[in-house]
């Protein structure tokens, strides 16, 4: 059996990045592995410079997601205005400023498409296993009293709620899941069915694919060193089999 | 020592009547759909920019500051680490000089003007210089490798010279970024993570608390001369959006990165630095907030409203939104709507209290009377900032679940 975190993700505007193409930075349904390292390495305080720290933290985690509330698709339009003093270059640690050359990319208009989900309502089940670095108390711990504010994807996407519920014990994701929905209910959080299973979901893929379920590999590990995402993980999505519920 | 705040959370309610506050690419006031009713909504980018850029009472650059602050962080976070390495006292002082004039702005032709006439402010320093943690870091380690290299008299003289001549376009580019919008609102502009600076305050998108109410406005231009010799007609003929709505907006203030952001220490040396400029910059924010329009079409609309009401916490608990008390939209029939808006945002706050119990000092400032039970202690707005202020640079007592 193994303690697994509750996090229930309530915000207005919520992102859970996936790949960016040209201007649009979309979202995916379920965070993901580097938002959640990202999450609780901001909760311990780490640096963007602690890069090892953050590595060896995505390394050991393992999720798994439910949609209690399914939300909408929103997409901001958003601007940036590059010519305004301050954005024509910057410094760097390397010793030489970097800027912006060629073409209008230096002066004029940058747009950007910022996907969101609106009025949605996830519940994270997460576990470390063995490793260097916290324990899942010292995250418990820091998620209650964070180093730094948390948010959802995006710094404009501010939970509505204290992220943390709770900690159940489970043997695996998808029965975490199952009593994470029933601590939510006890607790009384919002309006979402009572029932868990059937509810969209996603969780590592442990080899057994329920009917209506699909394994998907998703990109959601970041390599904080170098500052860009890689490394494919096994999913299984779909909605949430009976397999492993309560008693 | 007392015990300190690590978050502001600043929570107003302010109503638009008759607007186009922000707009998407087909010139329609942004949206967000939220418990089953579209809202009005403002981008955390538009709410910023124009804080960021408001003049007035608030304004958020305090024009008595400028490089003054910015000397002292050379010798608190600069010179004083590498003295008590052990490194040469002298050299580590010529070197920061030398560095500090640089990216300062502080030219040789400034300084030879000094002794004669008034300076002429340099146009590149005209706001705030700030160096945050990044900054002073690199600024730090490129002089310990100066000073620890160098043999002689002679080679460290060249050396430092073929730094400054190296590190020259740098230290400009550190200069232009280093406003105090930076320490406030952040800045990336490269993808070097170590040279990003992180905002220290976070602003969630504003939405109104009511289904959105907009009628389309149809207009024309009149050209006079043409209508005067008789023709009809009219030069140009549009529609655009104009919206009512009473609008939820939220920010919380990262008090540890905000202190580091403008005196250049680490964050988790927040707590021992001067933390005056930090409070200053909080009252003025707060201020800022409760009284900038986030609105366009200024002259057609003239959308400048104050906050009904604005609630601010200090605590060390995780921050959170009260955007919950508002996941149901109030009903439009509702001829109390501001009334309520203010009920539902001091429930959501009793709702938060009881289940997770109450860690935060609070006070509010609102136009509407007769505040629910859960009301923390009223005052004016800037009594509210003052307040607020003291919380930052310790002048206030913290009293945490009071």
């Amino acid at each position: 059996m193994t303690d697994w975190l509750v996090l229930v993700l309530d915000a207005p505007l919520m992102s859970f990045g996936g790949a960016m193409i040209d201007q649009h930075g979309v979202t995916r349904g379920d965070p993901g592995r580097s938002l959640l390292t990202g999450l609780i390495g901001n909760a311990l305080g780490y640096e963007h410079r602690d890069a090892g720290r953050l590595e060896a933290l995505q390394h050991r985690l393992d999720h798994a997601s439910l949609h209690l509330r399914d939300g909408e698709a929103l997409v901001d339009f958003h601007t940036v205005d590059l010519g305004q003093p301050f954005m024509r270059s910057g410094w760097t640690t390397r010793g030489a400023p970097q800027g912006r050359e060629g073409g209008s990319a230096g002066s004029s208009t940058h747009i950007r498409n910022r996907h969101y989900l609106a009025g949605a309502l996830r519940l994270v089940v997460l576990t470390l296993g063995a490793g260097e670095g916290p324990d899942l108390d010292a995250v418990e711990t820091a998620l209650r009293e964070p180093a730094r504010p948390l948010f959802l994807g995006r710094k404009t996407c501010l939970p509505a709620r204290p992220l943390l519920a709770g900690r159940v014990t489970a043997a695996d994701a998808v029965a975490a899941l199952h009593r994470a929905h029933a601590l939510a209910a006890a607790l009384g959080l919002a309006d979402f069915p009572a029932e868990a299973e059937g509810l969209a979901a996603e969780w590592p893929d442990d080899g057994l694919l329920p009917r209506n379920a699909r394994q998907e590999t998703v990109v959601d590990q970041r390599d904080w060193r170098n500052q860009f995402h890689g490394g494919e993980r096994r999913v299984v999505a779909g909605p949430l089999p009976k397999r492993g519920g309560p008693p | 020592m007392t015990e300190l705040p690590r978050f502001l959370q600043i929570h107003t309610l302010t109503p638009y009547a008759g607007v186009l506050l922000n707009r998407d690419d087909i010139g329609e006031a942004k949206r967000l759909p939220l418990g089953g009713s579209m809202r009005g909504r403002v981008s955390s980018q538009c709410q910023k920019r124009h804080w960021r850029l408001a003049a007035g009472e608030w304004q958020l650059v305090p024009a008595a500051e400028r490089a003054i602050r910015s000397r002292r962080t050379f010798e608190y976070h600069v010179a004083r680490p590498l003295i008590d390495e052990g490194l040469d006292e002298a050299r580590v002082a010529e070197a920061i000089a030398a560095v500090q004039a640089e990216v300062l702005g502080e030219s040789k032709k400034a300084a030879a003007k000094k002794k004669g006439e008034e300076t002429a402010p340099d146009l590149h320093t005209s706001q705030v210089i700030v160096l945050g943690p990044g900054e002073t870091r690199y600024i730090v380690g490129l002089v310990r490798k100066l000073v620890a290299d160098a043999g002689t008299n002679k080679d460290f003289k060249a050396a430092l010279q073929a730094l400054l001549k190296a590190e020259k376009p740098n230290f400009a580019s550190m200069r232009e970024g280093a406003g105090l919008d930076a320490a406030l609102f952040g800045r990336m502009i490269t993808g070097d993570v170590f040279a990003r600076a992180d905002a220290a305050i976070h602003v969630a998108h504003a939405f109104t608390v009511h289904a959105i109410e907009s009628e389309p406005d149809y207009f024309t231009a009149v050209d006079d001369i043409v209508a005067d010799s008789g023709e009809q007609g009219s030069g140009h003929i549009n529609t655009s959006e104009l919206t009512s709505g009473l609008y939820y907006s939220y920010v919380v203030v990262d008090v540890p990165l905000l202190v580091a952001n403008l005196q250049g220490c680490a964050a988790a040396d927040w707590a021992s630095a001067d933390r005056t400029l930090a409070g200053q910059v909080v009252e003025r924010l707060i201020g800022t907030i409760a009284t900038v329009s986030p609105g366009a079409k200024l002259g057609s609309t003239a959308p400048y409203a104050f906050a009904d009401t604005v609630l601010v916490e200090a605590g060390k608990r995780q921050p959170r939104s009260l955007a919950n008390g508002f996941y149901k939209a109030i009903g439009l029939s509702r001829n109390d709507l501001r009334e309520e808006a203010t009920a539902r945002l001091l429930d959501q706050l009793g709702r938060l209290d009881a289940m997770y119990g109450k860690a935060e000092d609070r006070r509010i400032a609102s136009q509407i009377p007769d505040l629910a039970e859960t009301a923390p202690a009223g005052l004016n707005l800037p009594a509210l900032a003052v307040w607020a202020r003291g919380l930052v640079d310790g002048t206030v007592a913290f009293a945490p679940g009071a």
